[in-house]
């Protein structure tokens, strides 16, 4: 569990500056699209931006501020899309997020959860799923016609998620197709296969999420599988990070590698093992899922005192979004014939959440609307007709902004573009 | 505390239930207290409180009829667009913040060269629409988080004021709520619905707003402006790189930064006067040493290794780096002509030109003051004088100097003489003094720097003959009145009498350092 | 208590005037204003004297009428209540020349003539408004914010710290010149702004002396070039000019750069007797842009060159129709002489250029966006010409402001001061020019006589606002009562 107070020099030592709300000025657009804080750009009050949280919970540790409703609200009432923690540590090295995280987690410790969170704790524990549905389910997306290559002892274990087995189906089948059509043995955990806990970690329910860690990683290295290939941002991040994370780890002691369908497939690609023939003839632009984007870069973990002038000793592994997985998406896109890539205002470190993430799509949902409704205009400002994205919860968010605000733009994925283009068909 | 019932009420039916609170743990979120440019001082701590409500105010007629209601009940009330700058954080607990960025409007006039914005517009949007159009401001070193309103009220400095100049004279037409609630349109706009023009009828009431600094909040509240822009280059500046890495790629045919030893100080300033003298230049800036490192510093403990390696002290005393931008305004042929007449004045003194990056991280359209928090945490510029470049070098090494006497607690820096810089062309040079320090320090040490900061710096300005301009209002001000003008702070109370005659705006400023002072233990009173 | 002696006491009794033919000189000035008497005229010479003249004057409740140049124009020292004309001609010496940071700090009474020529020995000039009467007080001048004829600094403003005397009586220096012991101090007092949260120069200008008494000031001078190239472009309307000066202003090229109608230019060129006026008129265009390039003081000609490449450019690409001459018809020479002419003071003894029309000249100054100066100018000729005027009664200098952003137009009047009636006519219709103007958008910021009710009648929150920082610096309400709106 994370300590709020590991985090007091982080409050303390915030300067207002408002880097973790604004674009990164290099990349800053104008008014329209300046901001990258749904929270913050939403509900307006400096209380909902990172650095008003950074106050609060420095009150709050100080004594001066007690726990309440609006307390709650404010805590939870962001999408844990990390923009501020890259935009800070651009500058200064703070950690917004990682503080916002042990918030979360002491106001659980402190009995204050959200009940819609605690439904959804409820709902994982019984099901093993985030949405309540049967857990036999799990694995009926698997389409009929592929066989299951995998032994057990496959390289590649493919980790498919709760929306991408029980709703975003054609998601997980365009990747086991394309990896069928590359000839990659992949194998699966079937009904050993649980919700990978990341609306638990991100609400601050570490126990229950630590609980289903230790099963999946238990029944992930039992299948030999060495690497854990994911097409959902969500489970990516959690494998990566947070389990390690739960467990006081680091990402690189933890017997696994974690991978994303479109690094993996954008690899096949390359190496010309997937050929994309058919065209696609679109102006596509990209959108980058948080938790593939500035939040995936491996987590380090981290003891040790802090001395003269906030040095830190030992000298600690910053994650600053940096290395995110920016790339491989736009590698495949680029090289789909007849598809035109235009970057939106915002976007690799700087993208603004499609707000369905932290737990705000259960207890939010008019910020979450909100949020994924401003991505689409945003698509639209730069003449897109199609979002692609690379998590099928980025996916399910902003199509419902999209059937709510009657816009014409497609929300894909990306494999299901690049299963369009090999394939000739998705799903 | 809270407002009164019918006080929220009123102020509830001007800006809508969504637009205001008063709970506490909102009102925390706009607390001045630690963080944030010098409130790591002990000083701070004991000046500064949360307000007792917020308001997001949605037009000029809402901020007036806020401010109305804030005179009919006697409300304490400060204004904040960006609140970057906490410096104006509530000094009574009964305060009413007045938080303006919904008002974030922005129009350019291409042809005219003026962008009109609101206060929540800040100084990366507003030069990303100039820049399209071939046009720029000063970006503040503050940053460009700086809102383009608040700091054209308050401060406006930078290395690009070498051609810019001072930022209220590129103030144009503009909406102002006085503290009694009057609206007051300026330049142009007195006369016309149109803001091209700054100047006022007759005696210009834009000196009312500001000075060498701003009012801090305690002359109402301006809730737009038009701003100059002022003729750049045509090509664009490309974003390149991904976080903490990124930059802006300047155009080669027309913008190039140039680093440049010098043997000596000396020569080094003599440099700056003859690019001056020759008209050439877009920036010509001397900075501190320890910005070097910290842009090459990969981390906090990175840069501390570099900082106090072996043999730093020599080093550093020996290093005499010029940085000049120079622009093509005109043509390519024009920076072409401009490089050469660097050349000849650097070969001339016996400069050297050393490599650096052609892009542009800092100045143009981005600015990284809160990189100055990374090396200590804690950090306050003591000096921000304008005056003869002369004046402001040997300032600097008068502080240097002043300032062995304080470190520790104050971060050393080996005797450097801050950031010094030319300004219109050479016909008036800055000089900034930063200190730094450790706000986790002991009390004692922090009430060190506190003396530091708030007397003796003030008090050696004084005796030398500097004009800290800035620091006028951030010390004491019954210790720095009665020194300049004289008396400037009785003209600034008298003035406050009549366009504030119920004392609500922002008080107790500007006197709020000297109740401080009267409070704590650790400060003596002996002026 | 006597006035007379008290002031006396203060300056001596050579200082104090009252004769009937000075005070009759004191009543008038070159302007169409009618006379008004002061009581007296006095000349101090030190700031003490002038603290005690302001002391005295509050206690006595007598108007103070500042005045600093030898030449006034637009009525701004004509008491209009009587009192005391502070005349501040003895504040006469040039006080400190500094090269190396470029500025000059001079007294009130430093006149143009004064003060260019030793500038010139130092390859200096302070930028100032088209060829100044040599009498006129530099100080003032910029006090008045009359508008420098070279606008490539985007600094502009010149004035830098003050020292003043506050209607009160209290002495104040503006600026980094507040400092403590100043000048025995590190600053040298060329910051303007401050101190404290207060620009208290911004009060003084366009003040016409209400707001206190400018004892001496810093100004920033700039470097004279020694090589120049000057063009012509003759045009047959002002509309002609408006898309060369933005383009022109935009890729900041050149240094001088105006527009003068015939009749102007005419009076500029006459100066030299070789020139007649009668002649002139065949050969001269309707309107003229005139445009100089400088070169700077490193590699002059290089700088030349790249700016004549990008005006030619410019002139080539956009404007094809119009010719970009080096040398104006029927003018030879002028090319090389009026770069000079331009940066200089009008010369002594010779009539003032606006003077050597009808002898007496009002000007309308205004200011407005480039585009639509054509249209204010018709405007003002329609309604002239209801009263008769025709094209050429009206002298026409059209100066781009800052980049071209904006234009300064002065609208010359001008009539014999000689013939009382005439002189009305002319009030009667600058009135009614102004007043047209004003309503189509022309910008009044220096409001004198008529158009200071025209506009402070319009602005009522600025004017509300103004009368509020006048009780502020002059309780008593003693400073030059009567001007603007006070
Ligand atoms: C480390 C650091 C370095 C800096 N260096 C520089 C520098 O080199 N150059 C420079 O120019 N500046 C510098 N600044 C100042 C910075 O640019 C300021 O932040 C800016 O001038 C004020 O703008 P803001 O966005 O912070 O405004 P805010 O924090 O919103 O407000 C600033 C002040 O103005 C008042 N105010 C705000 N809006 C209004 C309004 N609409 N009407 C009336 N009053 C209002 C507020 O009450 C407040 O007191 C620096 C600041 C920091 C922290
Ligand atoms: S970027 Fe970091 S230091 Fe700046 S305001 Fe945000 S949290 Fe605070
Ligand atoms: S995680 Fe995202 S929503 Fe939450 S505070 Fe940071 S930027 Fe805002």
């Amino acid at each position: 569990m994370l300590q709020l107070e590991h985090y007091k020099y982080d409050a303390a030592r915030c300067v207002g500056c408002k880097g973790c709300v604004w674009v990164d000025h290099i990349y800053m657009p104008g008014v329209q699209f300046g901001m990258k804080c749904p929270s913050a750009a939403c509900y307006l009050f400096d209380s909902y931006a990172p650095y008003g949280r950074m106050k609060i919970a420095l009150a709050v540790m100080e004594g001066r501020l007690p726990y309440s409703d609006k307390l709650a609200d404010i805590v939870y009432s962001c999408t844990m899309c990390g923009a501020c923690d890259a935009g800070c540590k651009r500058n200064l090295d703070l950690e917004p997020l990682l503080l916002l995280e042990a918030f979360r987690q002491r106001c659980v410790a402190q009995g204050y959860i959200l009940p819609q969170h605690r439904a959804v704790a409820e709902r994982i524990r019984a099901t093993h799923n985030y949405f309540g549905r049967s857990h036999e389910d799990r694995a009926r997306w698997w389409p009929e016609d592929v066989k299951k290559t995998g032994r057990g002892k496959g390289d590649v274990l493919y980790f498919t998620g709760c929306s991408s087995s029980y709703v975003h189906k054609e998601i997980s089948q365009s990747i086991i197709r394309l990896l069928q059509k590359a000839k990659i043995a992949v194998t699966h955990l079937g009904s050993e296969e649980w919700c990978c806990g990341y609306s638990l970690v991100t609400t601050g329910q570490v126990e229950e999420a630590r609980h289903v860690a230790v099963h999946n990683i238990e029944a992930a290295l039992k299948s030999g599988a060495g690497t854990i290939l994911v097409g959902c941002a969500e489970c990516y991040k959690t494998w990566k990070v947070e389990y390690p994370k739960l467990l006081g780890k680091s990402t690189a002691d933890m017997g696994y590698q974690v991978v994303h369908a479109s690094e993996y497939l954008a690899g096949l690609v390359q190496d010309g093992t997937l050929a994309p023939g058919h065209a696609v003839p679109m102006k596509v632009t990209y959108h980058d899922p948080c938790n593939l984007g500035r939040l995936s870069e491996p987590w380090t973990h981290w003891e040790g005192t802090r001395g003269r002038f906030g040095t830190l000793q030992p000298p600690k592994e910053y994650r600053r979004g940096t290395y995110g997985v920016y790339e491989p998406p736009r590698q495949i896109l680029n090289n789909i014939p007849g598809i035109e890539l235009v970057d939106m205002p915002r976007h690799r470190e700087n993208a603004w959440c499609c707000g369905f993430g932290g737990g705000v799509r259960d207890a939010f949902p008019q910020l979450a609307g909100w949020a994924a409704g401003e991505r689409v205009t945003e698509a639209q400002s730069v003449g897109a007709e199609a979002i692609v994205s690379g998590c099928p919860w980025c996916k399910a968010g902003m199509q419902q902004a999209v059937r709510e605000s009657r816009s014409p733009v497609e929300v894909l994925d990306v494999v299901e573009v690049l299963a369009r283009a090999v394939l000739g068909r998705v799903g | 505390m809270s407002l009164a019932p019918e006080v929220y009420d009123a102020l509830e039916a001007v800006v809508g239930s969504r637009y205001i609170t008063q709970d506490p743990v909102d009102c925390e979120a706009y607390s001045g207290s630690r963080g944030g440019h010098g409130k790591d001082l002990g000083m701070e701590r004991v000046l500064c409180q949360p307000p007792a409500a917020v308001v997001l105010p949605g037009s000029t007629r809402e901020v007036q009829d806020v401010v109305r209601i804030c005179n009919r009940y006697q409300i304490p009330f400060v204004p904040v667009s960006s609140y970057w700058v906490t410096h104006c954080a509530p000094r009574v607990p009964e305060a009413l913040l007045i938080d303006l960025k919904r008002l974030n409007s922005l129009e350019i006039d291409d042809r005219h060269m003026f962008a009109v914005v609101g206060p929540g517009v800040i100084y990366s949007q507003l030069l990303e629409e100039a820049m399209r159009r071939g046009l720029y401001t000063t970006t503040p070193g503050g940053g460009s988080q700086a809102s383009v309103v608040a700091n054209h009220l308050t401060c406006g400095f930078s290395p690009l004021n070498y051609r810019t100049g001072f930022a209220e004279r590129r103030i144009l037409g503009l909406e102002w709520v006085a503290p009694d609630g009057e609206l007051v349109r300026m330049g142009s706009l007195a006369m016309q619905d149109d803001p091209f023009w700054g100047e006022g009828i007759g005696p210009d009431l834009r000196g009312v707003l500001r000075g060498y600094i701003g009012w801090y909040g305690g002359m109402g509240i301006v809730t737009r402006m038009a701003v100059k822009l002022i003729p750049f280059q045509p090509e664009r500046l490309v974003p390149s790189g991904i976080s903490p890495e990124t930059a802006l790629e300047f155009p080669a045919n027309r913008i190039r930064w140039f680093n440049i030893t010098f043997p000596t100080r000396e020569d080094l300033v003599e440099a700056m006067y003859s690019i001056a003298r020759n008209e050439i230049g877009a920036a010509v800036t001397k900075v501190p040493v320890f910005w070097r490192y910290i842009a090459r510093a990969k981390s906090k403990e990175h840069f501390w290794e570099m900082w106090e390696a072996p043999g730093k002290e020599e080093e550093i005393k020996n290093s005499h780096i010029l940085r000049v931008l120079l622009v093509g305004y005109t043509s390519e042929k024009h920076l072409e002509y401009e490089i050469r007449v660097l050349e000849d004045i650097v070969k001339d003194l016996g400069g050297q030109f050393r490599p650096t990056k052609q892009s542009d991280e800092s100045w143009l359209k981005n600015a990284d003051s809160v990189g100055m928090w990374w090396m200590t945490g804690g950090y306050a510029s003591i000096e921000y004088t304008i005056d003869t470049l002369d004046c402001g070098v040997r300032g600097g090494e008068y502080l240097a100097e002043l300032k062995t006497q304080c470190t520790p607690p104050l971060m050393p820096d080996y005797g450097d003489p801050g950031w010094f810089q030319m300004g219109e062309l050479g016909h008036v040079g800055y000089l900034e003094f930063l200190t730094y320090f450790d706000p986790e320090d002991s009390e004692d040490n922090i009430h060190k720097v506190d003396e530091w900061y708030y007397v003796t710096g003030p008090k050696k300005d004084i005796e030398i003959g500097l004009y800290n301009g800035f620091t006028l209002q951030e010390s004491p001000v019954y210790l720095s009145g009665p020194a300049y003008g004289p008396n400037f702070h009785l003209w600034m109370d008298r003035l406050k009498g009549a366009y504030d005659p119920r004392r609500i705006s922002n008080p107790p400023w500007p006197a709020d350092v000297d109740e401080v002072i009267e409070k704590v233990d650790w400060l003596e009173r002996d002026w | 208590m006597n006035l007379k002696d008290e002031l006396i006491k203060i300056v001596g009794r050579d200082y104090v005037l009252d004769a009937a033919e000075i005070l009759e000189q004191y009543s008038r000035d070159h302007s169409f204003y009618p006379a008004r008497r002061p009581n007296f005229v006095v000349r101090p010479h030190n700031t003490e004297e002038v603290q005690e003249i302001v002391k005295l004057a509050n206690r006595c409740q007598v108007p103070l009428i500042p005045a600093s140049s030898k030449a006034h124009f637009h009525g701004c020292t004509i008491p209009k209540q009587g009192g005391i004309v502070v005349d501040m001609r003895r504040f006469d010496r040039i006080l400190e020349i500094d090269e190396r940071n470029r500025n000059v700090k001079i007294e009130a009474g430093v006149t143009w003539g004064q003060l260019q020529s030793t500038l010139a020995q130092h390859e200096g000039m302070v930028v100032g408004p088209l060829m100044p009467h040599p009498e006129k007080s530099v100080i003032t001048t910029f006090l008045e914010r009359e508008v420098p004829v070279i606008q490539i600094y985007e600094y502009r403003e010149p004035l830098l710290s003050m020292e003043v005397v506050w209607p009160t009586g209290d002495v104040f220096r503006t600026g980094s010149a507040s400092a403590k012991n100043y000048p025995n101090t590190l600053v040298k007092g060329v910051c303007p702004v401050g101190p404290g949260s207060v620009d208290f120069y911004r009060f003084l200008e366009g003040a016409q002396g209400t707001m206190g008494i400018v004892i001496w000031a810093l100004l920033k001078f700039e470097y004279r070039p020694r090589v120049n190239r000057t063009f012509f472009v003759p045009l047959r309307s002002p509309a002609e000019a408006v898309e060369p000066f933005y383009r022109i202003g935009r890729r900041k090229i050149g240094y001088e750069c105006l527009l003068l109608d015939k009749t102007s230019l005419i009076s500029i060129l006459t100066r030299e007797p070789r020139f007649d006026a009668g002649s002139l008129d065949h050969v001269l265009p309707d309107w003229c842009l005139i445009l100089v390039l400088s070169g700077s003081r490193a590699r002059p000609e290089e700088r030349l060159a790249y700016e004549e490449e990008a005006l030619r450019e410019t002139f080539k690409n956009e404007f094809a129709g119009l010719q970009l001459l080096s040398s104006l018809p029927g003018v030879p020479g002028i090319e090389h002489k009026l770069p000079d002419w331009l940066r200089d003071t009008w010369p002594q003894g010779l009539p003032f250029w606006k003077h050597s029309f009808k002898c007496g000249c009002e000007d309308l100054p205004f200011i407005s966006r480039p585009e639509r100066v054509p249209g204010l100018l018709e405007v003002a000729a329609g309604v002239a010409g209801r009263y008769g005027h025709k094209t050429g009664d009206l002298g026409i200098y059209v100066q781009p402001l800052e980049n071209s952003r904006a234009c300064h137009v002065d609208l010359s009047f001008y009539f014999n001061p000689d013939s009382a009636s005439g002189m009305e006519w002319t009030r009667r219709v600058y009135a009614e020019v102004a007043l047209a103007l004003m309503n189509s958008g022309a910008l009044y910021t220096r409001p004198y006589g008529v158009l200071a009710d025209l506009v402070y009648g319009r602005a009522s929150s600025y004017t509300l606002a103004l009368k509020k920082l006048k009780s502020v610096f002059d309780p008593n309400h003693i400073m030059a009562p009567g001007n603007l709106c006070f």
